[in-house]
């Protein structure tokens, strides 16, 4: 997954040749990938097998210039990250030779002034433009289609398409290791011939060309993320109230995706709409009748071409066929009273309000705002006729114009922010941010009801260590303590990143959870007074308020999200020009070679976050597994399974068989078990005619006559062996430890055998061992499976209870045997009986279920279907014990000459084999090859 | 089969299946025809039938092997213009180029 870096050392303390010769360098995830749009492929793209060369450390625009002008061999530039603009990339892009550019992060040089955004951000997509009247053949900055430029510092630099690796180089010891080497070269250049330092990069992307191109190849996935809709109270359909929408864009962008921080751009808006929540929630407490209904959305993938809006936007128009379902109603555009977006207002100084087109409600909302000047704060009007900045708000005037809309915003002109784009983009030298963040939130707040009910509203307050939480958890650091105490609040068990949020709203990110827990903990209502009491919080009684019960109190809210990936995907149409259509490169990971998967195995164990971009999940995509949208998905290759597990499988030789434990842990059926072993062993028990257990005489063997059942280990007797396992199966399920929580796919009752649903108290009766011996037999009557199958069923079950630690319950057993039994035949049977074949024993099951179950049943066992000789003839006499004890004996008869050919001739053929392998493989010098002669058809049907 | 001493009826029935095997587009079969019977069909005593097989042979290889190679050229060179045509009568696309 991760690009290693291979420097090439002569001397280090390691085993193999590959580390002798290379030093890996993981970079984490400070690398450039690929990105495509409608017509184009930014980013940075390797060869597949990595490209190499020698380190070259350039320092200056003239010093690649000047170094470069006869450079013959190819290189990777190591390149200090602050001269990393424009000129350098663009003079390294054009070099023939260059393989890999590596960059240094010094935290002394400062950088101030660096935007490798676009000077027009949302060109073409914003309102009144269109993307087709962007001139792709000129230089980029006449690329703009305004003239006036709202990022003049932008350098275009993130849309640009390089042919090597870019990788950013932080940690300490990295950059000595890369530093000198690089200045080892420069003292050996002059001596030719080298030896001079090389380097290998890889990190190849799958996708090329466009965004129609990959979908159609299956090589990227659409950006997007999730909107995030919060409403104060449930929407009445039936009252039309109109709605102010609160917006904000939430994600932001850098050259380094993942260090995509835009606290200036995105981070301070979110945390004073968050806290605008609080306040207005505050406002709805105290007083409950808002004329107006308020909705506040978070919106992500605003950074590429406006996708979360111009989804909300399309999900608003009722003409398109993808109506916003929120819960319990639905909107429409016309609905919208006012959009109101809270743009990069990071100074909190002087800030600006844009309406889209000057009207009543617009003037109305300034003046408002004007009110609330104070030497803190002071918002200006903008004169009439200034063109609207990038904002979501042009999504929404594109879909229909006449909404009145306004623009909140630190900056006159142009951004306010130098470092609009780029991994910069932090905030620090603010004094006063938390005042001032709670000032403008309280403001907000005040404007929207007076907006709403005409009058201003007095208690529109929020506490200020509540909006140090916020800004401390969306700016300094994720694992901190408001979301600490949400996670608790609300049972979560994920774990809290120890790091600065990533912004980049990517294919699918965790941050939209973060906003909807926080916004859902904010807005939440204490419904106690309708709801009689906190056992009946559920929907019946709450009135369209989603309940949630908090220590004990019952609560309602209305937090909703929504896809924010671009309609333009929604249509299929991948080349659209109206909407934004920017998918991200899957790549593989198939550059973990030499040595270097050691490192990623430490990683994974320590159960830090592994991407695996190759395969996403549809469960992803949709909105509704949010939650599972910060697990993250790793798929354990074979080679790593964790070593430990594997002894603790029942099957390994050490171990006993967990059903004898299972047998033994019943007091009652020990002392039956003694009883009936003193009884075989024939010797005189107290316990020996006893009502309860009249005495049966057991035959013995004698020098004359041999007594002998049908059940040998190569050939167990079908009904005996199905008569045992299913007694074991029964113990396991009534002497289990507890009630566990297992996988859907294993509950009968959510996918149920049978067409009749399942009884109610299915979880809870334990089946009757007859139940249990009827169910196997018809199975393996049916499919005509044979009784090696059944142990090894056992084996496999008992594989699953340990590898999923979990228990056979009544509501489980049914499917854990069929899954068993199912792979077992497939396994151990030349000709296996098909999924479909179970679908007509079973009537009411669906081939679809039938593989699923295989499916999980497999990952559970993690693929681990081997079943030692050892092991099964331990589980064979193992059942055969149980079966004594249990009287299931098989009626045994007089050896006469039939059976003991009948026997010879099944336990003839392991004998030869046995001697065949002798004569093959063994150290013996001189064998008698007299007993192989005699071989010879055997004398009875093994069937 | 040794040819100096084959007769030529022989001759003529393996150049003959030869040159019918290749019919179903299969030059490979055609070329080995023509290497093999070049000399025998070029000599002044040469075999009319044999002579006639070989040369048909010759002309369906050519022929067959001009238009296989043009269409490869186009192909190769028309595919990314082509878009989703070209993926789909592709077996093999590769990754991470046009």
């Amino acid at each position: 997954m991760l690009p290693f870096f291979y420097v090439l050392i002569t001397s280090a303390y390691s085993n193999t040749l590959n580390d002798n010769i290379y030093t890996s360098i993981d970079f984490g995830r400070d690398y450039c990938f690929r990105l495509n749009n409608f017509n184009s492929q930014i980013g940075c793209q390797t060869s597949r097998d990595g490209d190499s060369g020698i380190l070259l450390q350039l320092h200056s625009a003239e010093d690649i210039e000047n170094t470069l002008k006869d450079l013959e061999e190819p290189f990777i530039a190591v390149l200090d990250a602050s001269i990393f603009n424009n000129i350098t990339a663009l003079k390294l892009k054009q070099h023939s030779k260059t393989r890999g550019l590596l960059l240094i992060e010094n935290e002394e040089s400062k950088v101030d002034s660096f935007s490798p955004e676009k000077t027009c951000p949302g060109n073409g997509f914003n309102y009144l433009e269109n993307v087709t009247d962007v001139d792709v053949s000129a230089p980029h900055q006449s690329q703009c289609i305004r003239k006036q430029l709202w990022n003049p510092k932008g350098n275009w630099l993130s849309y640009d398409d390089f042919p090597f690796g870019i990788f950013l180089i932080k940690s300490k010891s990295q950059k000595e290791i890369i530093l000198s080497k690089a200045q080892a070269n420069i003292e050996n250049y002059s001596l030719k011939p080298y030896p001079l330092w090389g380097g290998e990069v890889r990190s190849f992307m799958k996708s090329a060309q466009n965004t129609e191109t990959c979908i159609r190849r299956g090589t990227c996935d659409p950006l997007g993320g999730y909107n995030v809709h919060v409403n104060l109270i449930p929407r009445d359909e039936e009252s039309k109230k109109p709605i102010i929408l609160l917006i904000a864009k939430t994600d932001s962008t850098a050259f380094f995706k993942e260090l995509s921080f835009g606290e200036q751009d995105s981070g301070v808006s979110t945390a004073v709409l968050l806290a605008v929540i609080k306040a207005l929630s505050k406002v709805r407490d105290e007083n409950d009748d808002l004329k107006a209904d308020i909705m506040i959305t978070f919106l992500q993938g605003e950074s590429f071409d406006y996708s979360g809006s111009q989804r909300l936007a399309y999900q608003l128009n009722p003409l398109m066929n993808d109506t916003l379902q929120l819960r319990s109603f639905s909107l429409t555009i016309d609905d919208i009273m006012c959009v109101i977006e809270l743009g990069p207002i990071s100074t909190l100084k002087d800030l600006y309000l844009y309406p889209a087109k000057s009207n009543g409600m617009t003037k109305k909302i300034e003046e408002f705002f004007a009110s609330y000047n104070s030497s803190n704060i002071q918002f200006h009007a903008v004169e009439p006729g200034t063109p609207l900045p990038p904002s979501s708000i042009h999504s929404f005037l594109r879909e229909n114009e006449a909404i009145p809309c306004i623009l909140l915003t630190d900056g006159h002109d142009n951004i306010q922010s130098n470092v609009f784009g780029s991994r910069y983009d932090t905030l620090n030298n603010n004094e006063n941010l938390v005042s001032r963040v709670k000032d403008l939130s309280e403001i907000i707040a005040k404007v929207t009801v007076q907006l709403s009910n005409g009058t201003g509203a007095s208690h529109a307050e929020v506490p200020e260590s509540l909006v140090s939480e916020v800004l401390d958890c969306f700016l300094v650091n994720l694992n901190c303590t408001l979301l600490r105490r949400i996670g608790n609040q609300f049972n979560s068990t994920a774990n809290l990143p120890n790091s600065t949020l990533s912004r980049y709203s990517g294919v699918r990110n965790s941050f939209a959870v973060y906003l909807r827990n926080i916004s859902l903990d904010f807005s939440m209502k204490d419904l106690s007074k309708i709801v009689p009491s906190v056992e009946k919080c559920n929907a019946t009684y709450t009135q369209n308020w989603a309940p949630i019960i908090v220590n004990d109190t019952c609560f309602g809210y209305v937090v909703n999200s929504s896809s924010a990936t671009s309609p333009a995907f929604k249509l299929k149409d991948y080349s659209s020009t109206k909407y934004s259509t920017w998918t991200e490169s899957r790549w593989s990971p198939n550059f973990r070679i030499m040595g270097s998967c050691c490192s990623r195995q430490k990683k994974s164990r320590k159960g830090k976050v592994v991407y695996e971009y190759d395969k996403v999940p549809d469960s992803f995509h949709s909105p509704d597994s949010q939650n599972k949208a910060n697990q993250q998905l790793h798929i354990q290759h074979i080679s790593e399974r964790d070593v430990v597990s594997q002894d603790l499988l029942p099957d390994d030789q050490e171990n006993g068989t967990m059903f004898l434990r299972r047998i033994t842990m019943d007091e009652g059926s020990l002392r039956r078990s003694l009883k009936n072993r003193h009884r075989g062993k024939g010797s005189l028990s107290s316990d020996r005619g006893s009502p309860s257990t009249p005495c049966q005489l057991q035959k013995a063997n004698s020098c004359s006559t041999i007594f002998i059942d049908d059940n040998t280990v190569s050939q167990p007797n079908l009904r005996a062996t199905l008569k045992c396992v299913s007694l074991a199966i029964y113990y396991h399920i009534k002497n289990r430890d507890k009630e566990s929580e297992f996988v859907d796919i294993l509950d009968e009752k959510r996918h149920p055998l049978t067409k009749q649903p399942v009884p109610s108290d299915y979880a809870r009766n334990d089946p009757p061992n007859n139940y249990i011996y009827r169910f196997i037999k018809n199975l393996f009557v049916s499919a005509q499976l044979t009784a090696e199958c059944a142990i090894i069923s056992l084996i496999y079950i008992e594989r699953l209870l340990v590898c999923a630690d979990i228990c056979l319950q009544p509501s489980n057993w049914k499917r854990i045997v069929l899954g068993a039994i199912l792979l077992a035949s497939k396994v151990w049977d030349d000709q296996a009986v098909w999924n479909v074949d179970y679908c007509q024993i079973l009537k009411d099951m669906v081939v679809e279920d039938v593989n699923e179950l295989e499916r999980v049943f497999l990952e559970l066992i993690q693929f681990n279907i081997n079943v030692q000789q050892s092991a099964y003839a331990k589980y064979y006499f193992d059942l055969r014990s149980i079966a004594e004890q249990h009287g299931l004996t098989l009626p045994i008869d007089t050896l006469d000459k039939k059976r003991a050919k009948k026997l010879e001739a099944r336990s003839q053929n392991e004998e030869y084999d046995k001697l065949a392998e002798m004569v093959e493989s063994g150290p013996v010098k001189a064998i008698s090859l007299e007993n192989l002669s005699k071989r010879r058809p055997s004398a009875a049907v093994i069937s | 089969m040794n040819l100096r001493r084959a007769s030529p009826e022989e001759k003529i029935n393996v150049c003959r299946k030869y040159f019918l095997a290749g019919l179903p587009l299969l030059p490979w079969v055609w070329i080995v025809n023509v290497l093999w019977f070049w000399r025998e069909a070029t000599k002044p005593d040469h075999i009319p039938e044999v002579r006639k097989y070989v040369m048909y042979s010759a002309i369906g290889a050519l022929a067959y092997l001009t238009v296989f190679g043009t269409w490869v050229g186009v192909y190769q060179s028309q595919r990314v213009a082509w878009g989703a045509l070209g993926d789909r009568i592709s077996i093999f696309v590769p990754d991470g180029e046009p």
